[in-house]
This record gives structure tokens, C-alpha cells and sequence, in this order.
């Protein structure tokens, strides 16, 4: 049943950039200048909804047009993210976004000017079109890197495994980039609280000492800024479980 | 520049220098000094005040002596309505047996043949060899010569260096007979004396020949005989000049410019323009019999009725007999002459060059990618007529190799690479002749400095030139030019001819920084253009595989180009430098060079033969496009296409073959290994998979 969602899901994302291009075409045939709309990712943007308990992003959205010379190129780059994206799609695999950025890059012909010349330029790209077509990155087929380690008593399932996380020794499980419902499911959870340990180190002595044990919770890291995963996983914890966050930080910003 | 008192009277001008001279020896007495007392003749003082006449050493006494010949062969041929034809020979002349270089050679030959109208032989021994004789003296007309001095100065000078008569071959017509003579001149008492008069046979069917040795030093560069010639052709695009200089080169610098200057009316003086004393010898001389008639008849612009209406006002009859009025009713009389209002003088008098005709001598002579031109309206000062025009010729011309070295090698290009501190260049000219003297004394020069150049784009340090390859031309003509000095070097800076020569810069200026801009944006544009033009390439092909390779690319990118032409200022782009030949909008009388020809008046630069047919170029400038993007014409737009569908054809071969839909992907690791086989295209694609 999950894999079933997990493809209908994977059908509108693959319209949605298919889209894209279909934006373009329109906008020639009629002599417009074509232009996405891109909520805008900036904490002008964000606002705390209180009912939901989330940072939730605002409706202000930014243009970016092909033929605005400021915007050109990154329009250009959004095209053939979306290229690459849409070819995952139809794959139905996965990639890294480092990936996506070799995959996309190239000299752009009659000039000594690439696509892209760093990650960072394809990154943001990504994340502009998670936002814009409102997609997960997961659902866009693009993992993070795996960063993050849970130990403690509670039982998944990954790909048809099942994975009993206190039974996995000091080590503990590796949290995949992607945890959506389908990828990673949670059978069991018996514990009290989650603690979210910033420094990998810290998390590491805590697993040594079976700290979880003692105090019944799940012991989490996302081994310094917590990749994508490690949050997600988190909140899953939280809403479906209705566990207490504790985060153990050294609050130096 | 080369002649000397401007007023020059009669051969008397002696007493002065004699008294003084005499007076402060306390044993000589007055019979004594009485008897010292002498004529003195007007050769035998510029015998001794050479410097007057522009001789005062041998470099520049070479160019007077070039200079004077010349403008004597344009005027006769001008007033003779004839297109001048003038060669100038310079011949280095052997001393001590043996021949020296050019750069080390004293003497010389010069010889100046024109194809005028021929001197009458009686005229010629008087015309070379007596000072003070001409026939431009008594009248109101635009013309170079003035005085009746040039050529007999020249001739005296060679004569005094060399002890070589002036040898003349002069033919009034093919029916006449070719004379020749050689003459010297009698400096006691200025009179001609005659060595050689005979009939020749003689090439040409009409015209005159002069030739003098002088002792002269030749020197390229700065006020040479070269840049003097240079810069006559650029004034008189209706001339023919063949230039032999002393190292044995033949330099032509053609006719461009078809048509001769319109003939300058003579006119009579106009009330504004005399003085006191001026007046009242015209009240002794006229032949009217009444106040009125002299007045209607001996100046221009006083009607009858005027002059009755100034006697009226002056309280004196209009009938009284000329010669009777003196004192006190004359100086009522003057000043009431110069308190009415009497219009400005005609100005058929003047001969300016014209716009287009400056446009052709600029485009000749400089190689510049902006020329342009502007004529004044006539404008008075101290009741003389005159117009001031000026031009400009900015920047460098577009090279292009598969030329052959010009005959003419451009002066201002030299003169560029000379300096390295590339400041505007200014040349200045009075009737049509070149002033290579004393710039920074000359009013014109003073208006180029007053001029903001920094307000037309052009960078300008405090009180100095503007910066940056330019020439900058300037001309006034004028029935009597005020010459700052009598060796006409430069022009007096009075108010309104300052006014004029400033607003006739301002105009170039503004046009100059309107073209400066207009480009700048053109560039930007094209620039943008050519970004968006990539870009197009990308997007299309990549919104192709979105869908599924059944896109009509070139259809998709004709649209996307289109929409691109007209975000970067479309058309206005493409013709911001005008293609329509008759000249970029706001740019009147302008030519601009382009990699890609000629804009502007077209019909102009057309004329001058020295520029190779713009499609010759064309090929050669591709490369250039990023550079040099003005005018980005439909022409190079259909290059531009051409150039890029090739490429783009064997890349969508390459990259996305409509028959086979690379939709595969891999995990990353293969896709790594993918990555490294296809790395020489620079992108990794990931490899296919079977499902
Ligand atoms: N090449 C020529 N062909 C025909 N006439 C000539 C030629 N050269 C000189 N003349 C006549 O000889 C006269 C004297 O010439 P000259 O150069 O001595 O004086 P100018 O030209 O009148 O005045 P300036 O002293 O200012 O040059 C001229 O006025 C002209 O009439
Ligand atoms: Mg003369």
C-alpha cells in the first residue's frame, strides 16, 4: 500500500516537471518571457504556526525569468535540474545531489562557460524546485548523504528488513536520507523521549554507556548539523509517536 | 603663416628704425644723422626680418616656401574654376659634390606645378620677384593669399640662401605658348630683375610651375612639409595632391570630393567693420557725390533709405558733398553709423568647406570609427563675416589585414604611435590653409581646452586636451582673418568668434556622445543577447528530453531568440548605428565604421577609394562579434545562426537520440563509472538500464 502511494506520488512529481517545460513552450508561443515562480526561501519568509507547532514557509514568491540577464542563467539551471530530476523519475532511482550537480554540468557549446560551476550553484536549484513544486527531495528522487546514527528501543522496517535498533550494539542504525512512510517504516517504539545529540562524539559515549537503556529513550544524532533524515526522522518520532524532543546542544552559534 | 604685416603699406615703412638707430652716439649731430637718412625698401627690411615671413630657419623656411606655392596654385585654380591638380616636388640638391639623405641634406628644390589658369607673361617677373604685388590685396573675398608676398618672399629667401633664381614655366591655355623665365628680385629696389625668359615646350596644356632652391631642413613629424599637405588635403577634399618627397616617394593624396567650392563673392566693407580713420579716408576716395550715395554705394547693407535715415540722425545733410564732411560731423556721422542697426553682412563672400566635404577629407586622412562635421551659420565680428565649422574623427578604425598598405599613410595614426599619452589632436585652419604655428595662442585651441569633453564621454584633465584617439578639426573662414600676429600663425580670440568655434564643438561633442553611447549600449545589448542566445541552446534541448524528445526544437528556439531579439532592444540594437544612409538618427552629417562597412553618409566615405567594399571585411571579423558587436545586423544574425545550427545538429545526435530515450539511470556508482567514460564531453550522463 505504501508502494503504491509512494508511485502515484512519484506520477504528479513527474507531471510537475514535465511542467516546466510545458511552461516554457507556452510562454514562447505567445512571446512571453518565461518566468517560474519560486516561494521564497528566506526568513523574510517563514513564520512559526503556532496550532502546528511548525516553521512553516509564507506565500512570497520570487520570479525568476529566462530573459532577465540577472536571472538567466539560474533559469537555465532550473531547466536542466529538472531535466535531470525528471529523468530519475522515469528511472524511478535515486541520486545524490552531488550527482545531480556532475550530471547537469557541462560546457555550455560555442562558449568556455559551464552549467554549473560548483555544487553550490546546483544545490539551491534543487531546493528551489522542491519549494516551487512543492515535492519532499525525497519524492524527487535526491537523498543527502547518509549523517546520522539511532540507537535505542525501537524497531523499523527499511526495504524489508527489520531493523531492531537495540540490538545493533554501540553502532547503532544508520539513518538513510530518506525516511519517508515506504522507505522507512516504524513498527515499534517503546521509549519515553528522544534525545537529539548535536556532536557525534557526545553520541557515541552515551551509546558506549547505554544511556538509552537506563532511561528509556531514543538516542539520536545527525553527527553536527543534522542532515535531512536525522530531522525527519525526528519529527516523525515526535508527531507519530508523541514523543518529547530533547536536544543536547552546546548552543554555541 | 609665412607672410608679414598684415597692413603692409606702401614701401615706407623706413623712418623709425633709421632714427632710432641714429640717436643716442653723443659726437654725431643732427646734419650728420640728416645725412645718414636712407630709403629703405620693403625687400631689403624683410631681407633682414625673414623671421616675419615665416622663415626664420630652415626647417620652417622649407615649408613657407612649399606652403606659399601651394596656396597660390589652389587660389588660381579655385578662382579660375578649375579642379586644382597640384604636385609638389621636394629634390634634395647636391652641395659639395655629393648628395646627402633627406634628413641630412640643407638644400633643396622645390617645385610646385599646378594645372591653373596660367599666369600672363608680363605679370610673371613681377609677381615672383617684387614684394608687395598680387591681386588680392585691394578686395573683401575669402582667399588664402592676401598680401602679394608669399611667393616673392619664398623666391627672395631662396635667393639670399642660394644665390638660385626662381625658375617659372607658366601656359594660360593649349593655344599659348609655355613661357619660362628665371627672375630675381632687385632687393634695393624691390623691382624684378629678369636672367632668362624664353619659350618652351611645355607638357601641359595650362598652368604655371614654380621652383626655387632654398637652403631648408627636411624633418618629418610636427609642422612638416608632410603634415602641411596631409592636412590641406583634409580641407581640400577637392584637391588632387602628388606628393614627392625628398627620400623619393611618391605619395598621392586623391580627390574625394568632386565639386568646387562655391566662388566667394567680393564684398564690399560693412559699416561695422571700419574704423575712424578708415572712414574718412573712404569719404576722400569715393566717386559719390552726395553723403547718401557714398554711403549706399561704398558699403554693404546701407540701403538708400538707411542712409538717409543715418544722415538724419547724424544732423548732417544727406546731400553735402563726401570729401566736405571732416571733424566733428564725421565723428557724429561714424558714431551713428555704428549705433543703427544695419543687418549683418551677406556671407557669399565665404567659401566654407561644408559638412560633407569635411566628412570626406576627415574619412580620407584618418582612420577613426566616428567622423563628423559641423558648418555654423555665419556670424560677424567687427563687421567681418565669417563661418567657423568644425569635425571630428574618433577612434580606431576596425583593422583589417587583407588590405594592401595604403599609398597614404594615414598622419594621425603615425602621430598616435608616437605619443603614447594619446591626447585629442587639434588642426586648425584659416581659409582652407593649415596653421601649424603657435596652437596654444590660437583661439581655437583655446576652445577645444573650454570645451567639457567629459560631458560627451570623453575623459579630460584640467585645463589641458581631451584624452583618447581623436582628432579634432577646426575652421574658420573669414574675408579678413584676425591673425594674432603677422606671421598668420594663430587666429585672435575674439568673443564671438569664440562663441562660434564653442558651439560648433559642442555640437560634434554631443554627436560624439551620443554615437559613445549608443554603442556602449549596443555592445551591452548584444552582449546580453549573446547570453541569452546560449541559454537558448540549453533550455531548449533540455525541455526537449522533458518531453520525451518529441519537441519541435527549432521551432521552440526561433520563438525563444525572437523574444530574446526583442528584450535586447530588437531592431533599435541592430540599427542604433543607422543602416539607413542617411545617417543614424540624431547624428546628421556623421559617418561611423563598423567591422561590418560604412554608416552614415555613406555617399561620402563612398567617394574616397582607399576603403575596401565592406564585404571584403565581413569575412574577416567573425572572431570579432564579442568585441566589436555594434550594428548587429540581420547580416550577422544569419551568420550567427548558421554558425551555431551546425554544431547544435551533431550535439543533439550526441546527446539526446529521439529513438532511443535515454531515460535510464543507475545507482551512482555505475553512473560514476558512466561519469568516467563519457568525462571527455565534460558531463556525466548516467548509463541505461534494462528493466
Ligand atoms: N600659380 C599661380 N597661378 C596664377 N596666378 C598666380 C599663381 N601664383 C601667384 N599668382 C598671382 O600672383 C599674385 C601674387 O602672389 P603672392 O603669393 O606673392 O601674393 P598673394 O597670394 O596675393 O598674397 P600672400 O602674400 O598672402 O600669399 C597672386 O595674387 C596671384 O594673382
Ligand atoms: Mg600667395
Amino acid at each position: 500500500m505504501a508502494q503504491t502511494a509512494k508511485h502515484k506520488k512519484n506520477g504528479v512529481v513527474a507531471k510537475k516537471l514535465v511542467g516546466l517545460a510545458d511552461l516554457v513552450i507556452t510562454a514562447a508561443q505567445r512571446s512571453k518571457d518565461p518566468t517560474l515562480a519560486i516561494p521564497i526561501r528566506a526568513l523574510s519568509n517563514v513564520a512559526f504556526n503556532e496550532r502546528k507547532g511548525m516553521i512553516e514557509m509564507g506565500h512570497k514568491k520570487q520570479a525568476r525569468s529566462f530573459f532577465n540577464i540577472g536571472m538567466a542563467k539560474k533559469f537555465m539551471q532550473t531547466i536542466l535540474v529538472a531535466d535531470a530530476l525528471s529523468e530519475l523519475q522515469r528511472a524511478a532511482l535515486t541520486t545524490s545531489l552531488r550527482e545531480i550537480y556532475y550530471r547537469t554540468k557541462h560546457t555550455i557549446q560555442d562558449s568556455h562557460e559551464n552549467t554549473f560551476d560548483t555544487q553550490d550553484e546546483s544545490d539551491p536549484i534543487i531546493e528551489d524546485l522542491e519549494v516551487s513544486l512543492a515535492a519532499l527531495r525525497e519524492e524527487l528522487h535526491v537523498r543527502a548523504e547518509n549523517g546520522g546514527s539511532i540507537v535505542g528501543p525501537l524497531v523499523l522496517e527499511d526495504d524489508g528488513d527489520r531493523v531492531d535498533c537495540a540490538k545493533l550494539g554501540k553502532g547503532g542504525y544508520s539513518v538513510p536520507s530518506i525516511v519517508e512512510p515506504g522507505y522507512v517504516d516504524i513498527r515499534r517504539c517503546t521509549a519515553d523521549f528522544v534525545l537529539l545529540v548535536e556532536k557525534g562524539t557526545q553520541w557515541n559515549r552515551l551509546s558506549e554507556d547505554k544511556f538509552w537503556r537506563r532511561y528509556n529513550c531514543v538516542l539520536l544524532t545527525g553527527n553536527g548539523q543534522p542532515p535531512r533524515g536525522v530531522r525527519r526522522l525526528a519529527r516523525r518520532l515526535h508527531e507519530d509517536y508523541r514523543l518529547p524532543v530533547y536536544v543536547l546542544v552546546d548552543n554555541d552559534p | 603663416m609665412a607672410k608679414k604685416a598684415k597692413p603692409a603699406p606702401a614701401p615706407e615703412p623706413e623712418k623709425k628704425p633709421a632714427t632710432r638707430a641714429a640717436k643716442p652716439t653723443q659726437t654725431v649731430t643732427a646734419v650728420e644723422m640728416g645725412a645718414r637718412q636712407r630709403e629703405i625698401s620693403v625687400s631689403e627690411f624683410f631681407t633682414k626680418n625673414r623671421h616675419l615671413l615665416g622663415f626664420d630657419n630652415p626647417r620652417k623656411a622649407l615649408l613657407t616656401c612649399v606652403k606659399e606655392a601651394v596656396d597660390n596654385a589652389l587660389d588660381a585654380c579655385e578662382e579660375a574654376g578649375l579642379l586644382p591638380d597640384v604636385t609638389v616636388a621636394l629634390e634634395v640638391v647636391p652641395t659639395g659634390g655629393s648628395t646627402p639623405q633627406a634628413s641630412q641634406a640643407t638644400r633643396f628644390r622645390v617645385t610646385v606645378t599646378d594645372n591653373g589658369p596660367g599666369i600672363v607673361r608680363q605679370h610673371i617677373p613681377r609677381i615672383f620677384a617684387k614684394l608687395l604685388y598680387g591681386s588680392k590685396f585691394h578686395r573683401l573675398r575669402m582667399s588664402r593669399g592676401q598680401q602679394g608676398i608669399g611667393i616673392s618672399a619664398a623666391g627672395m629667401y631662396g635667393q639670399l640662401t642660394t644665390g638660385k633664381p626662381v625658375k617659372i614655366i607658366s601656359r594660360t591655355g593649349p593655344k599659348a605658348a609655355a613661357h619660362y623665365f628665371e627672375v630675381q628680385i632687385d632687393t634695393k629696389k624691390n623691382e624684378p630683375l629678369v636672367h632668362e625668359n624664353k619659350q618652351i615646350d611645355w607638357d601641359q596644356p595650362r598652368g604655371t610651375q614654380v621652383s626655387i632652391e632654398v637652403e631648408g631642413r627636411y624633418q618629418k613629424g610636427r609642422a612638416s612639409v608632410d603634415e602641411y599637405l596631409e592636412q590641406t588635403s583634409i580641407a581640400n577634399p577637392h584637391v588632387r595632391l602628388v606628393y614627392k618627397s625628398p627620400d623619393g616617394e611618391t605619395r598621392e593624396f586623391p580627390r574625394t570630393y568632386h565639386e568646387l567650392p562655391p566662388t566667394p563673392r567680393e564684398i564690399k566693407p560693412h559699416p561695422y567693420g571700419i574704423e575712424f580713420g578708415m572712414l574718412l579716408k573712404m569719404l576722400q576716395d569715393t566717386t559719390s557725390h552726395s553723403l547718401s550715395g557714398f554711403l549706399s554705394s561704398d558699403f554693404c547693407r546701407v540701403t538708400p533709405q538707411l542712409a538717409d535715415e543715418i544722415c538724419k540722425t547724424a544732423k548732417v545733410s544727406p546731400n553735402v558733398k563726401p570729401r566736405g564732411l571732416k571733424g566733428h560731423p564725421a565723428e557724429t556721422l561714424y558714431q551713428t553709423i555704428q549705433a543703427t542697426k544695419i543687418m549683418a553682412p551677406p556671407t557669399n563672400c565665404l567659401s566654407p568647406i561644408g559638412e560633407k566635404a569635411i566628412l570626406s577629407g576627415l574619412y580620407k586622412q584618418i582612420k577613426g570609427e566616428f567622423y563628423t562635421a559641423v558648418s555654423r551659420p555665419p556670424a560677424v565680428y567687427r563687421g567681418n563675416p565669417f563661418v567657423i565649422e568644425a569635425g571630428l574623427a574618433f577612434g580606431h578604425r576596425p583593422e583589417d589585414q587583407a588590405k594592401p598598405p595604403q599609398p597614404a599613410r594615414p598622419k594621425a595614426e603615425g602621430e598616435h604611435e608616437e605619443e603614447d599619452s594619446e591626447l585629442a589632436r587639434v588642426i586648425r585652419y584659416a581659409n582652407r590653409v593649415p596653421l601649424l604655428y603657435q596652437q596654444s595662442a590660437c583661439a581655437t585651441f583655446k576652445a577645444v581646452l573650454n570645451t567639457t569633453w567629459k560631458n560627451y564621454g570623453m575623459s579630460q584633465s584640467r585645463g589641458a586636451l581631451p584624452g583618447g584617439p581623436m582628432v579634432i578639426f577646426v575652421h574658420m573662414a573669414s574675408v579678413w582673418v584676425p591673425f594674432t600676429s603677422e606671421s598668420k600663425e594663430a587666429i585672435a580670440d575674439y568673443d564671438e568668434i569664440q562663441k562660434e568655434i564653442t558651439l560648433a564643438l559642442r555640437e560634434c561633442g554631443r554627436r560624439l556622445g551620443l554615437f559613445l553611447r549608443r554603442r556602449e549600449r549596443a555592445a551591452s545589448e548584444f552582449r546580453r543577447r549573446h547570453i541569452f542566445e546560449l541559454y537558448i541552446e540549453e533550455v531548449v534541448e533540455a525541455c526537449n528530453r522533458l518531453k520525451g524528445g518529441k519537441l519541435p526544437t527549432e521551432k521552440l528556439k526561433a520563438q525563444l531568440q525572437k523574444i530574446a531579439s526583442s528584450r535586447t532592444g530588437g531592431l533599435k540594437t541592430d540599427e542604433a548605428l543607422g543602416k539607413t544612409g542617411a545617417g543614424p538618427e540624431g547624428l546628421p552629417h556623421s559617418i561611423i565604421v563598423t567591422p561590418e562597412g560604412i554608416e552614415g553618409d555613406v555617399e561620402v566615405a563612398a567617394a574616397v577609394p582607399s576603403v575596401a567594399p565592406p564585404t571584403a571585411e565581413a569575412a574577416q571579423i567573425e572572431w570579432r562579434d564579442e568585441e566589436q558587436p555594434v550594428g548587429t545586423s540581420s547580416k550577422r544574425q544569419g551568420r550567427a545562426s548558421k554558425r551555431r545550427s551546425a554544431p547544435s545538429a551533431k550535439r543533439s545526435g550526441k546527446r539526446a537520440d529521439p529513438s532511443a530515450p535515454r531515460s535510464g539511470a543507475t545507482s551512482s556508482g555505475q553512473t560514476a563509472r558512466a561519469a568516467g567514460k563519457t568525462a571527455k564531453s565534460g558531463k556525466a550522463s548516467i548509463a541505461r538500464k534494462k528493466k
